[in-house]
């Protein structure tokens, strides 16, 4: 096997997560925690939690979004690599959920963001959160191969 | 040599690898010693104190769940509290004794949390993951009982929406046993091992007049030998049962920790107590669509310390106002004060010794 | 029902220091709005038995800060201050409006009356 092919493969197999709470209550973070401790195991696919956005390959959002937190999650998205994937965890992020009504929630994070997969829940279950990151991995190999024959294009 | 300055500002956060949520301080620092802290908050504030204006009463219950996930059910439990005591309605007695049931197990889940955080803000990732195993048990209880594991919204006004028949009942204590004999083992790991005491011990010292005139709660406030825990006020039913507030002396990162182990040995004793003394009955009462005019506070022992409510209503269905001084709040004075002199590498612990969390912090 | 009395503005800060020197706890500033005025409840604690009092304060008045006495008050203050607009002078550290709400948030609606519009007029949307 080739360096290349070596790269490729490790890429689509382990892809690293970045978690960002924007205005959550923490119940969808917590989860996202007890989704990497020892009974539900992430790590199994390979996803393994950064610290550094340029380190990630997909950026999994809890929470609302306000306005003083946009700015910090807009530049978190600019900050990540393509192909990147994003996942919306839990009701708020999808659509504001209970903090719609509030005055400084704009509503789901897609109004910042493009949104690749939403998981739905309040909070979201383990369960459902670690197959959002399984779609989400296979979105990001996805992306990666469209990448890849955009470049030999323009080549 | 030519020193150009010796200060520089460093930001910490909000996107930090070691907080689950975004908190922004400003440290100032001279070589590795912080001489300032400024704190940045508001990237979780949602404005939910405005929201009765919108929802009625009962609906905001499950607003006040949603202030935060890791201790919902005892803002709701306050929240129905300073409503029922407003109205004037007796709560049925088994109905207080299931709320003392739920939030001691939120407060055994809670401080389970906190230690696998810390743990990992010192670097000992190994504990994280063992407590964080631990804490799944009590995750498993909470859902078997109330249906969901994180926020389980389990407080209505007027009492409890579920309840928890004696089958159940024995099958919850058998699993406490289990966590319990976790428990036992992380309790040695904590008074024995050398990398938690080198982390830990001499860290954020708080004195006993500090921690009182800061207005500090909960165990940071216990940790420094101020004997003041909300519970021993009686309310729901922690009047009929048996405890002491957990002290410790030495007030610093340690103490803290200790405290919090010891609490959940106590929570674990108090579940036990609620459970054998339930009296059979009624969980909940029906409550009349209006609120009386009047002004009500209560103040309720939440794992990270008292929290406090304010409410005030002038008839109707809507509240007039909700104020929220949540743990976190109250703790923050003590953290600013216990940042500067400390080193840049103890600043993680630092901000976790108070068990921060500013999702309640906001709103 | 809570047992309060009420003080004038200018005794805000004796108030306060006669709390420190009796050794309560400062538990929290409670901030609402009445017949176009503000009401700001103090409230202290020692030995689980609180202790209140509340001033009213017209929209164009400054208000005491007592963050020199209590320093725990500071963030409290901050927040009444951010989110009312009742405005507190010699705050131990004003945040200036910026400490929950950022540059571009709206102005929070938790009062009617309109008094301080962040002057940052360059900067607001």
């Amino acid at each position: 096997m080739g360096l290349k092919e070596f790269v490729e493969k490790s890429f689509k197999k382990s892809p690293w997560v970045l978690h960002y709470n924007c205005s959550s209550c923490n119940g969808c973070d917590i989860e996202i925690l007890a989704c990497m401790t020892p009974l539900y195991d992430m790590e199994r696919f390979g996803m393994v939690n950064v610290g550094n956005p340029k380190h990630a390959d997909i950026l999994v959002v809890t929470g609302t979004v306000n306005h003083k937190n946009k700015e910090v999650l807009k530049n978190i998205y600019d900050q990540m690599p393509e192909p990147k994937v994003v996942v919306a965890v839990g009701v708020c992020a999808a659509t504001g959920g209970i903090f719609r009504e509030a005055y400084n929630v704009l509503g789901g994070i897609d109004k910042v963001i493009p949104v690749d997969v939403y998981v739905p829940g309040c909070p979201a279950k383990p369960e459902a959160i670690i197959d959002g990151l399984y779609k989400a991995a296979e979105i990001l190999k996805e992306k990666y191969e469209k990448m890849g024959k955009a470049e030999e294009v323009l080549k | 040599m030519i020193r150009m300055s010796d200060k520089s500002t460093i930001p910490f956060g909000p996107q930090h690898p070691v907080l689950p949520e975004p908190i922004h301080l400003k440290l100032v620092v001279e070589d590795e010693k912080v001489v300032e802290a400024y704190p940045s908050f508001g990237f979780v504030h949602r404005g939910l104190e405005m929201l009765v204006q919108k929802k009625d009463f009962n609906q905001m219950v499950y607003v006040v769940d949603h202030i935060c996930g890791i201790c919902s059910a005892m803002h709701g439990q306050a929240y129905c509290q300073a409503v029922e005591e407003l109205i004037g309605i007796d709560v049925p007695e088994r109905a207080k004794y299931l709320r003392v049931v739920w939030a001691e197990l939120h407060r055994i889940h809670s401080h389970l949390l906190w230690f696998g955080l810390l743990a990992d803000a010192f670097g000992f990732e190994n504990l994280f993951m063992l407590s964080w195993r631990i804490r799944e048990k009590i995750m498993d209880i909470l859902e078997a009982t109330a249906g969901n594991r994180v926020i389980i919204s389990v407080n209505i006004v007027g009492g409890v929406r579920r309840d928890i028949d004696t089958e159940q009942a024995k099958w919850l204590l058998d699993e406490l046993k289990e966590v319990e004999e976790g428990l036992k083992e992380l309790e040695k790991i904590v008074k024995n091992n050398y990398t938690i005491k080198q982390r830990t011990v001499g860290i954020g010292v708080l004195s006993k007049d500090d921690a009182y005139m800061f207005g500090a709660v909960g165990p940071t406030l216990r940790g420094s030998g101020v004997p003041i825990d909300m519970r021993t006020t009686g309310y729901a039913a922690y009047g009929n049962l048996d405890f002491e507030p957990v002290v410790e002396t030495d007030g610093d990162t340690y103490a803290r920790t200790i405290v919090r182990v010891r609490e959940m040995f106590q929570s674990i004793d108090l579940v036990k107590q609620a459970i054998n003394k339930m009296p059979e009955g009624e969980i909940n009462v029906k409550v009349k669509p209006n609120l009386p005019a009047g002004e009500v506070i209560t103040r309720v022992e939440q794992p990270r310390g008292e929290v406090f409510y304010y409410i005030k209503s002038s008839g109707g269905k809507n509240l007039d106002r909700l104020r929220i001084r949540t743990p976190t709040f109250a703790n923050l004075a003590s953290l600013l004060h216990m940042l500067p002199g400390s080193t840049l590498a103890d600043v993680p612990v630092l901000v976790l010794t108070i068990d921060p969390c500013i999702s309640c912090t906001e709103r | 029902m809570i047992n309060s009395r009420e003080v004038k503005v200018d005794e805000i800060e004796k108030e306060a220091k006669y709390y420190y020197d009796n050794g309560y706890r400062f538990v929290t500033e409670t901030c609402l709005e009445e017949d176009g005025k503000f009401k700001i409840i103090y409230t202290f604690e020692r030995e689980y038995e609180l202790e209140n009092f509340h001033v009213y304060v017209n929209p164009a008045e400054e208000v005491p800060s007592i963050s020199k006495i209590y320093f725990a008050a500071l963030l409290v203050e901050n927040e009444i201050q951010e989110l009312f607009g009742v405005k507190f002078k010699n705050l131990a550290i004003d945040f200036e409006g910026l400490l929950f709400l950022g540059e571009y948030s709206p102005i929070s609606p938790q009062a009617s009356i309109e008094i301080m519009r962040r002057d940052k007029g360059d900067k607001n949307e």
